[in-house]
């Protein structure tokens, strides 16, 4: 008697359009084991892989350690280094490794919980200890300790992750960015996750990765076990779990539609996004790694339009020094010659917070110390980045992107930083890029509604549209009470790219939307209406938005621009954006609402 | 027909915080650049643990004061002893 499970159906928010149907593997499942102490047996057989695994761990930590010892050389003083030698000899000390790996040949624990035995028993013998200054020395071995841990983990998820040898969909209550670090991209063709907005990192990763995925899907985690057969509808943000046969050819027919049309608008890749009436728009790419090139090749995307510049920093124990950066940027520059690439400095803070660089917890924080902000009152991280792309400046057409900007002092703030770092570099004796443009993204109101004194300082504007609704709203699209409130067709919101648009023109610059809006056809036709020159999205976004520029006309879309202003309702808005696409490029009007 | 050498020396350390991360640090630093067995007994607690293990060291919970005994064998157990009755001596170099 085989009990059949029932299919059942969740609603979420759609985050990357899309279907994919796969058995689930369900992240970050290991957790309940780290949070609950549980002890982990393994098999006889996994003894040697278990003891590699520790050997590969302490072998981690010491480079990490040495890294840091040498990245903060200058800055500390003998007895601060003398700490990191100190921990070194914690991460070689042999009375530990022979005992943890006793641990795992006679007990058979798995590495992770022989180490957290022995190491647990340490910490606690030594915050026994009479002597205050001795007890408090435990700090010392459990800071040494967690690095080891981390790296257990890290090596265990990767381990279990790459054991992937089919197509998977990846649930998650949430996915952070190192989650998905470690997820082996080349099996996972969706993702759901419980927690998070459609401009979350694992949807942003999504769009890029060019697969489906819906957020915000409540309890749905407890009721799937690794394996459970489910589809993804990323285009109408829904998950069927134990999907019936008949829901599953349904759903394969519509991905036989789905790969059709896809295929058909990829031949059009090299034609140039040319409006029926005589205009470029210039199409490029967003790319959050060094690893996505090839896939802009693919698109024929004109360049870079947002290259950011977190990823360089996300889960790195020591951030990456000049040097390094340098050659990320000239690796970059040299793969891409000829063709623009746009470089946004570090914009952590807000909801990207970073492992590497301890952020206090804030208690509203896109409101507070992020992008240049940090930047400029930290100026070490900002200088580092800045130094290595003037650097890099002289292998390529690289533009350096400013997030955040708010006033013209800030911009002014910058521009200054700029010249004092050229002439350190003149002093060093190293080549750079002396006339590198400069651009500012908008995406605060204020930016906006001072363009015009922006623009006679900046080379470029580039719309960051996520951020400029969040802000010109005032809401977060995370918080699922008020989501419903982030509509990119808000008045305000055209008026404000109005304005960018209107001082970018007047000031002679050029203008590009890198945010999600961009890469969205059905708000194509209004951008390019607006006065947008250049949009930049995911590579794979692109087909469609250059299909609809083919059979846009200027006119078209500047006289949409005209009646969307005077009207000023959102309602309006969409309806006649929704009845241009239909009229011009019904397959993609189709394609939106899940075909 | 040579048998191995050892040598055993009683010390009191002297330097203010006794024998925490930096000194038990220094300690086997020295200790693993000889080839001797280096084992150091806590003589109020009569503990020993393993002179070229740090943690073992630590676990020796040793306050200022406190007299280690210290036994090495091996062919440079003398130059071994030398160094680290010098360290102990001088207080690891602490003020």
């Amino acid at each position: 008697m085989v009990s059949e499970k029932k299919e059942i159906l969740f609603h979420g928010i759609p985050a990357s359009p899309g279907i994919a149907i796969a058995p689930v593997y369900l992240s970050g499942s290991q957790e309940k084991h780290i949070v609950s102490n549980e002890s982990v047996l393994i098999l006889p057989e996994n003894i040697e892989t278990e003891i590699e695994l520790f050997r590969q761990s302490l072998e981690q930590t010491r480079n990490e350690i040495k890294d840091l010892q040498s990245t903060l050389r200058d800055s500390l003083d003998e007895r601060e280094a003398a700490i990191f030698d100190a921990h070194l000899l914690i991460v070689d000390d042999r009375m530990l490794s022979t005992e943890v790996i006793s641990l795992i040949q006679k007990k058979l624990l798995s590495a992770r919980t022989a180490f957290k035995q022995t190491i647990e028993r340490y910490i606690s013998a030594m915050s026994s200890m009479p002597d205050q200054y001795l007890r408090e020395r435990a700090a010392d071995i459990q800071d040494v300790a967690n690095r080891i841990l981390a790296h257990l983990d890290g090596l265990a998820d990767k381990k279990k992750v790459a054991s992937f040898s089919e197509p998977v969909i990846v649930i998650a209550r949430d996915l952070t960015p190192s989650d998905t670090a470690t997820l082996d991209r080349s099996h996972v063709i969706g993702f759901a996750i419980e927690t998070g907005s459609p401009t979350s990192h694992t949807a942003i990763l999504a769009r890029s990765m060019k697969i489906p995925a819906v957020v915000g899907m409540r309890r749905i985690f407890e009721r799937l076990t690794d394996g459970d057969k489910v589809i993804i509808d990323g285009y109408l943000g829904m998950v069927i779990i134990h999907p019936n046969p008949e829901t599953i050819e349904f759903y394969t027919e519509k991905l036989c539609r789905q790969e059709r049309l896809l295929s058909e608008l990829e031949k059009e890749n090299r034609m140039l996004a040319e409006t029926t009436d005589g205009y470029v728009i210039q199409l490029m790419a967003n790319v959050e790694g060094i690893d996505g090139i090839e896939e802009i090749r693919k698109s024929c995307a004109e360049g870079i339009g947002l290259f950011r510049t977190e990823y360089l920093f996300m889960n790195k124990p020591v951030l990456p020094d000049e040097e390094t950066q340098f050659q990320v940027y000239k690796t970059l520059a040299e793969s891409m010659p000829g063709q623009p690439i746009i470089i946004r400095t570090l914009d952590v803070g807000g909801d990207k917070f970073d492992a590497a660089i301890s952020l206090p917890k804030e208690p509203n924080p896109f409101l507070g110390m992020r992008a240049i902000r940090l930047g400029l009152s930290r100026p070490e991280l900002l200088k580092n980045q800045l130094r290595a792309l003037l650097r890099a400046g002289v292998y390529g057409d690289i533009k350096i992107l400013f997030p955040m900007v708010s006033s013209v002092e800030e911009l002014d703030g910058l521009l200054n930083l700029l010249e004092q770092l050229k002439d350190e570099l003149r002093e060093r004796d190293l080549s750079f890029n002396d006339d590198m443009d400069i651009g500012i993204m908008i995406e605060i109101p204020s930016a906006a509604l001072i363009a015009d004194q922006l623009a006679k300082k900046a080379d470029f504007f580039s719309i960051g549209s996520n951020d400029l609704v969040q802000y010109t709203l005032a809401v977060d699209r995370s918080n699922e009470k008020v989501a419903k409130l982030y509509n990119p067709m808000h008045p305000a919101v055209i008026e404000l790219i109005a304005a960018a648009a209107g001082a970018a023109r007047e000031n002679q610059i050029w203008i590009s939307c890198c945010g999600e809006l961009a890469g969205d056809p059905l708000f194509t036709p209004l951008l390019v209406g607006l006065g947008v020159q250049e949009l930049s999205m995911s590579p794979g976004a692109l087909p469609p938005v250059r299909r609809i520029i083919r059979r846009l006309s200027m006119r078209e879309a500047e006289s949409l621009v005209k009646d969307v202003r005077r009207e000023a309702n959102s309602a309006y808005t969409a309806s006649r954006c929704k009845e241009l696409i239909a009229r011009i490029a019904p397959s993609i009007a189709k394609m939106n609402k899940g075909f | 027909m040579s048998s191995i050498k050892s040598l055993k020396k009683e010390l009191v350390l002297q330097n203010t915080n006794g024998l925490h991360v930096r000194p038990a640090s220094i300690f086997v630093q020295t200790a693993l650049t000889f080839e001797s067995d280096i084992n150091v007994r806590n003589m109020s607690s009569n503990q020993c643990a393993d002179g070229k293990s740090v943690m073992g060291m630590l676990m020796l919970a040793a306050p200022k004061g406190t007299t280690l005994r210290i036994e090495i064998s091996g062919a440079d157990c003398e130059a071994a002893m030398a160094a680290l009755e010098e360290l102990i001596n001088r207080g690891f170099d602490e003020e």
